[in-house]
């Protein structure tokens, strides 16, 4: 399709328009006042280009403004030697020079000299109360900043299609030229991409920061000038910081509290519906379930109070289990507060089971379970494997006389129990049992499946599965201690899901809905 | 031209530490009864200098917040309360009988330290959905700004791929670990996300496992053969 | 002064009350009475973190076999663990202090070399610190070979390679053997650089890609069990709560004491 350069602004126009969609300039003014081009010649610029491009056609430089563009049409950059051969939109045989007298003729405001004779000086003598205070180019005449020297890519439908205007293609676009200066061409974008601002000024080639901040001022007074309408961004647009992502955080805070508290307080859903049972936790059961009366276990308490609302659930009905089999458990913990952890779950256990009524002498375990405190992390854990004695023997009243058949890790991150594996597992290669949170489940899953560990109970569903073949057992002394409050936490778990799953369901939906407002 | 100064190899540092990892590697490979005598020893070392660390760490903050008080910045009471505060628990702490296990310092877990701590980390559930709600999208971060910064894009970029896959995986479990749903998903379901944890999700952390011991191990070579 | 009795237990439990209550105020923003109870809470940790390290460890550990005779050999890590204190505190205590005091300040740069003796301190601080950093590096490599690596790496041999299984099971080892190199790739290949044959470049493409959105997939399982692990905790300190106000509003003598004062 063959379109026509406005000669003032630039903008490509069908032929046989009559004025320019962007800033009117009648386009019928002599057969040489608007080139025809073609469209392979004046290729758009691609979409995810900046609107800094310009075609060839205009200006080579993508920070060239129309009025920066001397008389020869070329930028002062670019200006090529006389010997330079013609832009890709000229044909040999349309002379430059004839071309620019015709159509000033008809529309004297386009001569670059028009201003020299009635105004006198430029405007830099004349100076705006805003601060304004214009740049000029070689020839006196302001430069504004680039963004307006583009054509638009996509000719106008609306034109008259009989009449044909020409123009010099040589000239490139102006936009400051007398009182012209002060109205820019409206642009009008037709791309839904088309959206960002040209460099500033500041970036032009071979401009300096002080021409930057001129032209910077140049633009921001034009834009006052006209407010209606603002079609194209002349400004640089500000990157849209969505206020709503500070509006919803406390409603979903609001909805966590509603539905985690609400089934604790007001008895919500009291459902049967049992947690998923995962692989692990029969045989961490049966294991423990094994073990002969005195059997010493050695257990690595790995958590602290941060944490123990979790481990809690499921480190009650192990230790419930290892003390009803008459286990004789000795531990260590590379945490501080971890001993005293200890005490406080060893201790409910003992007083429940004592208030229970269940204590028969013989049943009553005698063994202390005692947890000495290791600092320095994975490297005092060997210690533990190698010299038992040694680490626990300043606090343990009476030690074990043999070595432990069993380990039980509880802990709270994957690589506590890791470490254990690594540095004691190893070296003892005795049967391991990890009773860890939820989060470091998946972690181990290869070392339950590598038979490193023999047993996994994971979370508050491991928890609730071990309590629950606890309490079905054969063992007398078992009273389902923390039955009620595992079953009250799993129904809190139920409600806490759904305003997960509710959660997820309307962000993707704010997501979706967004993208799709957004086209 | 300026020209950074390469820090001179302090040789007697680095023997020490070949000298423990050839101890503890030969401990485990050869299992010599004098070499596991001399790593027995080695772990008593470390657990009184750690011991001795963890006093300097306590100290130090201990100072930081001792400035803050003397230079009288913005802050300087809260400063001066956590100042007061652990002098109060470790002096009474050890002048009491039992120390560690006495009344005052079960006092001071019980009332204090096991109440505040589990409180702290209470509040990560709600952040928790809250980043569930703006970042585990079908799209990824491609409709959550990331504050603009230039460099978040190839962030936005490689989460913008991966996102529906996160989503997936995070929501099949979701509807797993839920009681109320887990009781009226089909066994198919069931199965499938049964077979995702024990296939897929199992060969993916034994290569995240394989990968990070092999990190570790050639960081460990690096350190015994660069000296740095 | 008896920690067991009653008032101290219901001190207690009103202190534990109104810590927790002042960090959930968290949620709703950031105030004084939340960094108040922040600072007791660091604080009270500070304090038994010290009292811990020092009557469980160096106490059990260093003094009282010191001082009994019964181990010759403690005096050496002894030593070690005094020149550590001693060359930690000065430089603890030779860091220069703010600029202005103020919160977030810079340190005032260091104007002059430090003396001799807090050079030969400095110096043989490092000799423990070596030995700590040496054995975790030793205890680290070794663990991490033999506890992690060669058992991983056995069993995933044993998946993937196992000529014997039926069908099923090959495909189930096949798969398995390209998720796990895919992620091991996708970790440690950097992006290719188009140096490389088309089919083998393309190859690799297509297997990091498995092995990247494996990894996500896997992301995803983890943060579902992170997010039940976390609501397990707010659930658990909801219960507390619920009890905890029970118990004060109802029985506690300080409530009947305010009952009492107010009808």
């Amino acid at each position: 399709m063959s379109v026509i350069l406005c000669p003032h602004c630039g903008t490509t126009n069908r032929v046989g328009s009559n004025f320019c969609n962007a800033c009117g300039t009648d386009l019928r003014g002599g057969d040489e006042s608007a080139r025809p081009s073609s469209a392979a010649q004046v290729q758009p610029p691609p979409p995810d280009e900046s609107a800094t491009s310009t075609p060839p056609s205009r200006t080579s430089s993508p920070t060239q403004t129309p009025s920066s563009v001397p008389e020869s049409g070329v930028p002062e950059s670019d200006a090529p030697t006389p010997a330079a051969p013609r832009a890709d939109h000229e044909t040999d045989d349309e002379p430059r020079a004839s071309t620019r007298t015709d159509a000033f003729d008809a529309q004297p405001w386009l001569d670059y000299g028009f201003e020299e004779g009635d105004f006198g000086g430029s405007f830099e003598d004349d100076p705006t109360p805003g601060g304004f205070d214009a740049d000029s180019d070689a020839d006196g005449w302001p430069s504004v900043t680039p963004g307006f020297d583009e054509p638009d890519a996509v000719p106008d439908d609306a034109s008259d299609a009989d009449e044909r205007g020409t123009v010099d293609p040589t000239r490139g676009p102006r936009l400051v030229t007398g009182i012209q200066g002060l109205l820019d061409p409206i642009r009008i974008s037709r791309r839904l991409e088309e959206t960002q601002t040209p460099d500033p000024p500041s970036r032009a080639v071979g401009s300096a920061a002080g021409d930057g901040a001129r032209l910077e001022k140049l633009r921001r007074f034009r834009n006052l000038l006209y407010e209606d309408p603002r079609l194209t961004g002349n400004r640089r647009r500000r990157p849209h910081v969505s206020t709503r992502a500070f509006l919803y955080i406390p409603w979903i805070f609001l909805l966590v509290a509603v539905l985690t508290i609400g089934p604790l307080v007001l008895g919500w859903g009291e459902a049967e519906n049992l947690p998923p049972e995962w692989p692990g936790v029969a045989e961490a059961f049966a294991l423990v379930d094994g073990l002969s009366p005195d059997a010493v276990v050695l257990v690595y308490w790995a958590y602290d109070p941060a944490t123990a609302g979790e481990l809690d659930l499921a480190a009650r009905p192990m230790l419930q289990h290892l003390l009803a089999r008459r286990a004789q458990v000795v531990g260590v913990s590379t945490l501080p507060a971890g001993p005293a952890s200890a005490r406080r779950v060893v201790g409910t256990v003992r007083q429940t089971r004592d208030a229970a009524g269940m204590f028969s002498e013989a049943s009553r375990n005698p063994w202390p379970v005692q947890v000495a405190f290791l600092p320095g992390g994975a490297s005092a854990l060997p210690l533990a494997a190698t010299d038992l004695d040694r680490a626990l023997g300043f606090v343990a009243d009476d030690l074990p006389a043999r070595a432990p058949v069993l380990s039980v890790i509880l802990a709270a991150r994957a690589e506590d129990a890791q470490q254990w594996l690594e540095q004691v597992q190893t070296r003892t290669g005795v049967p391991t049992v990890a009773v860890v949170s939820a989060g470091a489940d998946p972690t181990l899953r290869p070392y339950l499946d590598s038979g490193q560990l023999r047993g996994l109970v994971s979370g508050f569903d491991g928890a609730f599965h071990y309590q629950a073949r606890l309490d079905g057992g054969d063992d007398p002394t078992a009273t389902g201690i923390s039955t009620a409050t595992l079953r009250q936490h799993v129904n809190a778990q139920n409600w806490a899901h759904l305003a997960i799953l509710a959660v997820l369901i309307l962000g993707n939906l704010a997501a979706i809905l967004g993208r799709a407002g957004q086209r | 031209m300026s020209t950074v100064p390469v820090p001179r190899t302090n040789y007697l540092i680095l023997t020490i530490v070949v000298v423990c990892v050839l101890l503890i590697a030969g401990e485990r490979l050869l299992a010599l009864p004098v070499l596991r005598s001399l790593t027995n020893g080695l772990w008593q070392w470390v657990i009184i200098l750690a011991a001795c660390a963890m006093l300097l760490g306590v100290f130090n903050v201990l100072v930081v917040h001792a400035r803050r008080v003397l230079a009288g910045s913005r802050s300087w009471a809260n400063s001066l309360i956590l100042v007061a505060t652990a002098l109060a628990v470790f002096v009474m702490g050890s002048i009491g009988p039992g120390g560690s296990r006495g009344a005052f310092a079960e006092w001071i877990f019980g009332a204090i330290l096991a109440p505040g701590m589990a409180t702290l980390f209470a509040l990560l559930a709600f952040f928790m959905v809250a980043a569930a709600y703006r970042y585990l999208r079908i799209g990824g971060l491609s409709s959550a700004p990331l504050g603009g910064a230039t460099g978040a894009t190839a962030i936005q970029a490689s989460a913008t791929q991966g996102g529906g896959w996160m989503l997936s995986g995070a929501l099949l479990f979701l509807l797993l670990q839920t009681p109320m749903l887990n009781a009226i998903l089909p066994p198919a379901v069931v199965g499938f996300a049964g077979w995702v944890l024990d296939v897929p999700a199992m060969a993916t952390l034994r290569g995240v496992l394989l990968g990070g011991s092999i990190a570790l191990l050639l960081m460990g070579i690096r350190l015994v053969v660069r000296g740095n | 002064m008896d920690l067991n009795a009653p008032f101290f237990a219901d001190f207690g439990v009103w202190l534990g009350l109104l810590l927790s209550l002042a960090l959930f105020s968290l949620l709703i923003r950031d105030n004084g009475l939340a960094r108040l109870a922040q600072h007791i809470l660091a604080g009270a940790l500070m304090g038994y973190i010290a009292l811990v390290a020092w009557h469980d460890v160096l106490r059990l550990r260093v003094i009282l076999p010191l001082v009994r005779g019964e181990d010759a050999g403690i005096w050496l890590p002894a030593g070690l663990g005094f020149v550590l204190v001693v060359a930690g505190v000065q430089r603890i205590l030779a860091q220069p202090d703010p600029v202005d005091g103020a919160d977030g300040a810079q340190p005032r740069p260091t104007e002059t070399p430090p003396p001799l003796w807090a050079r030969v301190l400095f110096s043989l601080g490092r000799i423990p610190v070596a030995l700590l950093v040496g054995v975790g590096v030793g205890v680290g490599m070794v663990g991490a070979l033999e506890g992690t690596f060669l058992p991983q790496y056995w069993r995933a041999a044993q998946i993937a390679l196992d000529s014997t299984a039926p069908a099923g099971r090959l495909i189930i080892g096949l798969m398995t053997l390209v998720l796990t190199t895919g992620v091991m790739l996708h970790l440690y290949v950097a992006p290719l650089a188009g140096t490389q044959i088309g089919f083998v470049r393309q190859t690799l493409a297509g297997w990091m890609w498995i092995g990247r959105h494996a990894l996500w997939l896997a992301a995803g399982i983890v943060f579902a069990r992170l997010l039940a692990a976390r609501m397990s905790l707010l659930i658990a300190q909801a219960q507390w709560l619920a009890a905890t106000l029970g118990v004060v509003l109802t029985e506690n003598p300080l409530a009947r004491w305010l009952q009492s004062l107010f009808g």
